[in-house]
C-alpha cells in the first residue's frame, strides 16, 4: 500500500505540492487515500481533455483550403459514445471514491468506539474559546467532581479512542484538528459526537473552522497527546484545583455553569 | 405611454390572455413556493419543540378566526360574482361587486387587527414564545399581502370606469384575491386550529 | 409603431420598456458591480499578505478606513469580515445575475426567439428599477456607522442575529437589498419562462432555440421556484434582527426555547445550490452556441445537451445536504446526498464531452469570444472535477470550510461564469452597440485574466489541501499554516494583476462603444435570428415575424454552397 501511494503521490497528486499537516490519527489514512485516488483519476481525464484540445487547436485550426465537417453528433453512434464516456467516468471515479466513502464512514468516522476504554471529553466552544470537560471519578457529565481545564487546554491519551460530544454557546463553531483532518460542527440547540484517536504524541493545534465573528481568526486550541500516565496526572492535577466556581464570572459572558449530561444514542 | 401593439398582432386576443393567465401562474406557483418554505419550516419548529403554546394561552380564541374565515370566503364570492357580471359585459353590477369586496376586504383586516389586540392583551405576542412568533409572522404577511390585493382591487376600478370592461385585469386581480383567500385558510388550519 | 417617434429621453433610455435597453441597463449595473466587488477582492488579498499594514495609494489607502479602530488606512479584523461578506453578496447577486441573466437574458431571449419584445414589458421595467432600488440599500449600507454585514455571504444566524454580537444594522440592509434583488430576479424569472413559452416564432420548436435560450430558460424555472425559498429564509431572518423572534437562535443565548439555527442553513441551501446552476446554465448554453459559431460546425449533440441540462437542473433541487456535511445529520441522509450529487457527474461529463465533439473535425476560428469560450472549458473542466472531493464525505470531512472549497467555487462560479460573460460581452457587443471591440486587446485581455486566474485560485485549492481554513483574517496566527504563508503572497501578486488585466477590458469597452469600428450586421456568420437585423434594432425587433426553418447551428452544412452557414430562418435549400 504504501510503494503505491508514494509513486501515487509522486507522479498524479505532485498537483497539491503542499502537504497537509502531519497526520498523527488511526483514521487519517483514509482521508488520504480517497484524496489520492481522486488525484490520480482526474489527472488522467483532465490531461487527456487537455491533450485533446491542443490536439484540436493545431490540427482543426481554420486555414485556407480547411473545411470544418458537418456533424450534428446526434447519430447513434456519438450519442453512444458519450454517453458511455459520461458513464464511464462515472464509474472509475465517482462509484469508487462513493464506495470507499461508504466504507470509511461504515468503518471508522461513524463506527463509534465503545467500552471503558474511551475518554469522553465535552466541548463547548464560545466566542472566541474552547472550554473542555471531562467527566471526573465518578464518570458522569454535569456532576459535582467534572474536571474544567483553563480555556483551550484540552489534553488527551495516545492510542487511545477519545469521543467528544460539542454543543456550543453562543453561534456556530467548528471544532477543526489539522492534524487528524477531521472536524465537526457546534451548532446551538444540537449535541453533536465526533471520536478520533491519536497515534504520536506532542502538542497540536485545535482552529475554529465556521465564521463565529471578528475573533474567529485567532481562536486557537492546543490539543496536548501524552502518554497514559501523563494524562491521568494531569487529571489529577485538575481535581487539585478544586470544583469549579459557579457563580463567578456570570457578569463577564463567561458560561461557568455549562455540562450536560452525555447523549447515549449513539 | 407606450404600448406594443405588434405583440397583440401576432397572437389573438384570447391568446393573449392565455399568456397573461400563464404569466400569473407562475407567479402565484413563485409565491406557493415561499409560503411552503414558511409553513415547513413552522412545521419543523413546531414538531422539534416540547411545549408549544405557553402557559398563558392555551387555545386561541377562535371565534374571531371563524368570523375572519368567512369573511374572507365571503370576499371571494363577491369577486366571483363581479367576474361572472364582468364577463355578461354588466359594468354596473361589476363595479358593485367590487366595492363590496374591498368593503369586506377592510372588514377582514379590521379584524384580524382586533383579534392580534385580543391575543396581546393576553400575552401572546411574537416573542412570548415560537407559536406566537409563526402566527404573527404567517399573518402579518399575509395581512400586508391583502393590503396589496386592495390597492390592486382599487386599481381594477379605475381601469374599468376609464376602459369599459377588459377580461384580463379582472382575471389576473381575481386569482391572486382567490389565492390569498386559499392561503388564509391554510394558515387558517395550520396555526390556528390544529 | 409612430406613437414611439415623439419618445422624450425619459421613456427612451431610463424608464423604457424595450428589453434592449432594459438589457443595457442590467449591464451597466453588473459591471459597475463586478469592479466594485473584483476591487474589494483586491482589499482582501492585500490584508492576507500585508496584515495589519496601511493601504497603500492605487489601492485607495488615503481615501479608504480612515477611522478604522486598528490604525488610518489599515483593514482590521472586523472590516476584513465585512469585505469578504459582502464581496461575495456583490459578485454573485450584483454582478453575475445582473449581467448574465439580467443582460443577455432579457438582450438574447426575443432576438433570439423571433420576438418583438419581453411578454411583460412592464414588469420587465419594475424588474430593473426595483434591482437599482436594491443597489441603493446594499451601498447604503456602507454609510452605516458600523459598517455593513459581517457574517459572511451565507449570513447564518446565529451570528447574523444580535446574538452573534455584530453590531449595527448591516445584516438588516443585507437582508433588505436581498430581498428586493430576489424579488427582481423573480420578476425577471415569470417574463423569460413566459416569453420563451408563447412568444417563440413560427418554426421555432423547443430543440431549433439556441442553447443560450436553454440556459436561460433552465436558470429561469430554477429562479422561479428557488428565489421563494430563501426569501422565507430571510423572513425569518430578519424577523429576528428587528422583531425580537427567535426562530433561528438556541443554545446559552435563547430566551425563547425552540429555536433551530440548522432550519436557516436548511432553507438557505436548498436554494444555495440551485443557485450555483442558475449562475452558470447560461454560460453553458452561451459556450455551447459560440464553440459552434467559431468551430463551424453544428454544436455535437445539441439534444443531448439540452436534455443534460435539463436533468442537471432537476438534479439540483435535491443535493443541497452536501453543503452540511459536517453539521452532525444522520449518516443516511449524509450518504443520500453524497450518492445524488455524485450522480450530477454523469449529464455534467456527457455535454462536456459535447463540447468537445463540437471542436473535432471543426474549422476553429480562434476570435476573443471563442478563447473565452474555450477557456470556460478548461475552467469548468477543473472547477467540476475538484466538485468531487467536496461531495464525497470522506474528503470532505477534511476540505470542508478550507480554501479547497473557496478554489473549487472560483473556478466554477468565478471563472467559468465570468469568462462565459466575456464571451457573451465580445459576441454580442456588435449586436447590442453597433461596433466592434478591439480584437487585439480582447485577446490580451484574455491571456492577463486566464494566466493570473489558474495562478491565484489553483493555489487557494493548494492552500486548502494544506488545511488552511476558511475567512481567516491572520493566518500567522497558526504554526500549521506556516508553510503556506509564502503562497499566499504569490497568489496576492498574480490577483493584483488579474485585477489590473480587467481595466484593459474596461477600457476596450468603453472605447468601442464611442469610438470602435463600426460592425457590419454578421460580423461573426451566425446563424441565430438576432443577426438578421441591423443596428439599431428598431422597436418591435423584426420588420416582418420571421419563419424559422433551420436549427440554430447550421453551419458548413452540405446543401449550402458558396458560404459555411445559413440563418434559422433562410429556407434550407435541396
Amino acid at each position: 500500500m504504501n510503494q503505491f501511494r508514494k509513486i501515487n503521490k509522486f507522479v498524479f497528486s505532485g498537483i497539491w505540492f503542499l502537504d497537509p499537516p502531519k497526520d498523527i490519527s488511526v483514521d487519517g489514512w483514509r482521508i488520504d487515500n480517497v484524496i489520492q485516488y481522486t488525484d490520480a483519476v482526474i489527472t488522467i481525464y483532465f490531461g487527456i481533455v487537455v491533450l485533446a484540445m491542443l490536439y484540436f487547436i493545431i490540427k482543426y485550426r481554420a486555414r485556407p483550403g480547411h473545411k470544418a465537417v458537418y456533424d450534428r453528433g446526434d447519430t447513434k453512434k456519438h450519442v453512444g459514445i458519450t454517453l458511455g464516456m459520461g458513464l464511464l467516468v462515472f464509474l472509475s471515479i465517482d462509484v469508487v471514491i462513493e464506495g470507499m466513502s461508504f466504507k470509511d464512514l461504515n468503518e471508522a468516522f461513524w463506527n463509534f468506539p465503545k467500552g471503558d476504554d474511551v475518554v469522553q471529553v465535552e466541548v463547548m466552544p464560545q466566542q472566541f474559546a474552547w472550554n473542555f470537560r471531562y467527566a471526573g471519578n465518578d464518570g458522569t457529565f454535569g456532576t459535582e467532581d467534572d474536571l474544567i481545564p483553563s480555556q483551550n487546554q484540552m489534553h488527551i491519551p495516545v492510542n487511545k479512542p477519545v469521543v467528544i460530544q460539542i454543543a456550543p454557546y453562543d453561534v456556530i463553531h467548528s471544532f477543526y484538528l489539522p492534524n487528524f483532518r477531521i472536524k465537526i460542527d457546534a451548532t446551538p440547540g444540537m449535541i453533536n459526537t465526533m471520536w478520533f484517536q491519536a497515534t504520536e504524541t506532542g502538542q497540536f493545534e485545535i482552529a475554529c473552522a465556521e465564521l463565529c465573528g471578528n475573533s474567529h481568526y485567532r481562536m486557537k486550541g492546543y490539543l496536548t497527546v501524552e502518554s497514559e500516565d501523563d494524562y491521568n496526572n494531569w487529571l489529577k492535577s485538575l481535581e487539585e484545583e478544586g470544583p469549579e466556581d459557579e457563580w463567578e464570572d456570570e457578569d463577564d459572558e463567561n458560561p461557568t455553569r455549562w455540562g450536560w449530561a452525555w447523549k447515549e444514542a449513539i | 405611454m407606450q404600448t406594443l401593439t405588434t405583440i397583440k398582432s401576432i397572437k389573438t386576443q384570447k391568446e393573449d390572455q392565455f399568456t397573461s393567465y400563464f404569466g400569473m401562474l407562475i407567479a402565484l406557483g413563485s409565491f406557493s413556493m415561499l409560503f411552503i418554505a414558511l409553513l415547513a419550516s413552522y412545521g419543523i419548529l413546531r414538531v422539534r419543540s416540547g411545549i408549544w403554546m405557553s402557559n398563558t394561552i392555551e387555545t386561541m380564541p377562535l371565534t374571531l378566526a371563524w368570523v375572519n374565515t368567512i369573511v374572507i370566503l365571503i370576499s371571494s364570492i363577491t369577486l366571483f360574482m363581479a367576474s361572472k357580471a364582468n364577463e355578461r359585459e354588466n359594468k354596473i353590477v361589476t363595479l358593485n361587486q367590487i366595492y363590496t369586496t374591498i368593503t369586506i376586504g377592510l372588514v377582514f383586516l379590521s379584524l384580524q387587527i382586533i383579534l392580534w389586540n385580543v391575543l396581546i392583551n393576553d400575552g401572546f405576542t411574537i416573542t412570548s414564545h415560537q407559536a406566537g412568533s409563526v402566527f404573527y409572522m404567517l399573518s402579518g404577511l399575509h395581512g400586508l399581502h391583502i393590503l396589496g390585493g386592495l390597492i390592486s382591487l382599487i386599481w381594477l376600478i379605475f381601469k374599468i370606469r376609464v376602459n369599459n370592461l377588459i377580461l384580463k385585469p379582472m382575471r389576473l386581480v381575481s386569482m391572486f384575491w382567490h389565492y390569498l383567500t386559499l392561503i388564509w385558510i391554510v394558515i387558517f388550519i395550520t396555526v390556528i386550529l390544529i | 409603431m409612430n406613437s414611439h417617434n415623439e419618445q422624450s429621453f425619459v421613456s427612451k433610455y431610463i424608464f423604457s420598456m424595450d428589453h434592449k435597453v432594459i438589457g443595457k441597463q442590467f449591464l451597466w449595473l453588473g459591471i459597475f458591480f463586478l469592479l466594485f466587488g473584483g476591487f474589494q477582492a483586491m482589499l482582501i488579498r492585500w490584508s492576507l499578505s500585508n496584515t495589519m499594514e496601511p493601504l497603500p495609494w492605487w489601492l485607495l489607502g488615503d481615501i479608504l478606513y480612515q477611522n478604522s479602530p486598528v490604525g488610518v488606512g489599515i483593514i482590521g479584523p472586523d472590516a476584513y469580515n465585512q469585505l469578504f461578506t459582502m464581496h461575495g453578496t456583490i459578485m454573485i447577486f450584483w454582478a453575475i445575475t445582473p449581467i448574465l441573466i439580467g443582460a443577455f437574458g432579457n438582450f438574447c431571449i426575443p432576438l433570439q426567439i423571433g420576438a418583438p419584445d419581453m411578454v411583460f414589458p412592464k414588469l420587465n421595467l419594475i424588474s430593473f428599477w426595483t434591482m437599482f432600488l436594491a443597489s441603493v440599500v446594499l451601498l447604503m449600507s456602507y454609510l452605516l456607522p458600523n459598517g455593513t454585514a459581517a457574517g459572511g455571504w451565507t449570513s447564518y444566524p446565529p451570528l447574523s442575529t444580535p446574538v452573534g454580537g455584530i453590531p449595527g444594522l448591516g445584516q438588516v440592509f443585507w437582508i433588505l437589498a436581498l430581498t428586493l434583488a430576489g424579488t427582481s430576479t423573480l420578476m425577471g424569472a415569470i417574463n423569460y419562462i413566459t416569453t420563451i413559452v408563447r412568444l417563440r416564432a413560427p418554426g421555432m420548436d423547443y430543440f431549433k432555440m439556441p442553447l443560450t435560450i436553454w440556459g436561460l430558460f433552465l436558470t429561469s424555472i430554477l429562479n422561479a421556484l428557488f428565489v421563494p425559498i430563501i426569501a422565507a429564509g430571510l423572513i425569518i431572518l430578519l424577523l429576528d434582527n428587528v422583531a425580537g423572534t427567535q426562530f433561528l437562535i438556541a443554545g446559552g443565548k435563547a430566551t425563547i426555547p425552540g429555536g433551530d439555527p440548522l432550519l436557516y442553513q436548511h432553507v438557505f441551501w436548498i436554494f444555495g445550490h440551485p443557485e450555483v446552476y442558475i449562475l452558470i446554465l447560461p454560460a453553458w448554453g452561451v459556450v455551447s452556441d459560440l464553440l459552434s459559431v467559431f468551430s463551424r460546425k453544428p454544436a455535437f449533440g445539441y439534444k443531448v445537451t439540452a436534455i443534460c441540462m435539463c436533468t442537471i437542473t432537476a438534479f439540483s433541487a435535491l443535493v443541497w445536504g452536501h453543503h452540511m456535511y459536517t453539521t452532525g445529520m444522520s449518516p443516511l441522509l449524509g450518504k443520500t446526498f453524497m450518492f445524488l450529487t455524485l450522480l450530477i457527474s454523469i449529464p455534467s461529463a456527457i455535454f462536456f464531452f459535447n463540447w468537445l465533439g463540437t471542436l473535432w473535425r471543426g474549422a476553429l476560428q480562434f476570435d476573443t469570444p471563442m478563447l473565452f469560450s474555450m477557456s470556460v472549458m478548461w475552467v469548468f473542466g477543473l472547477g467540476g472535477l475538484t466538485g468531487l472531493y467536496n461531495a464525497t464525505i470522506t474528503s470532505d470531512i477534511y476540505l470542508h470550510d478550507t480554501y479547497f472549497v473557496v478554489g473549487h467555487f472560483h473556478y466554477t462560479m468565478a471563472a467559468s461564469v465570468m469568462f462565459g460573460a466575456f464571451a457573451a460581452i465580445y459576441f454580442w457587443f456588435p449586436k447590442m452597440f453597433g461596433r466592434q471591440m478591439n480584437s487585439k486587446l480582447g485577446k490580451v485581455h484574455f491571456w492577463f485574466s486566464f494566466i493570473p486566474l489558474n495562478m491565484v485560485f489553483f493555489n487557494m485549492m493548494v492552500m486548502g489541501y494544506a488545511g488552511h481554513h476558511r475567512r481567516i483574517f491572520d493566518p500567522t496566527e497558526y504554526e500549521f499554516l506556516a508553510p503556506v504563508l509564502g503562497l499566499n503572497n504569490l497568489m496576492t501578486t498574480f490577483a493584483f494583476i488579474l485585477g489590473a488585466a480587467q481595466g484593459l477590458f474596461v477600457l476596450n469597452f468603453a472605447y468601442s462603444l464611442l469610438k470602435g469600428e463600426k460592425a457590419e450586421q454578421n460580423p461573426w456568420k451566425s446563424a441565430t435570428l438576432e443577426w438578421t437585423v441591423d443596428y439599431p434594432i428598431p422597436h418591435g425587433n423584426f420588420a416582418v415575424v420571421p419563419s424559422v426553418y433551420n436549427g440554430p447551428h447550421e453551419y458548413s452544412h452540405p446543401n449550402v454552397k458558396e458560404r459555411d452557414w445559413i440563418s434559422q430562418s433562410e429556407p434550407m435549400p435541396t
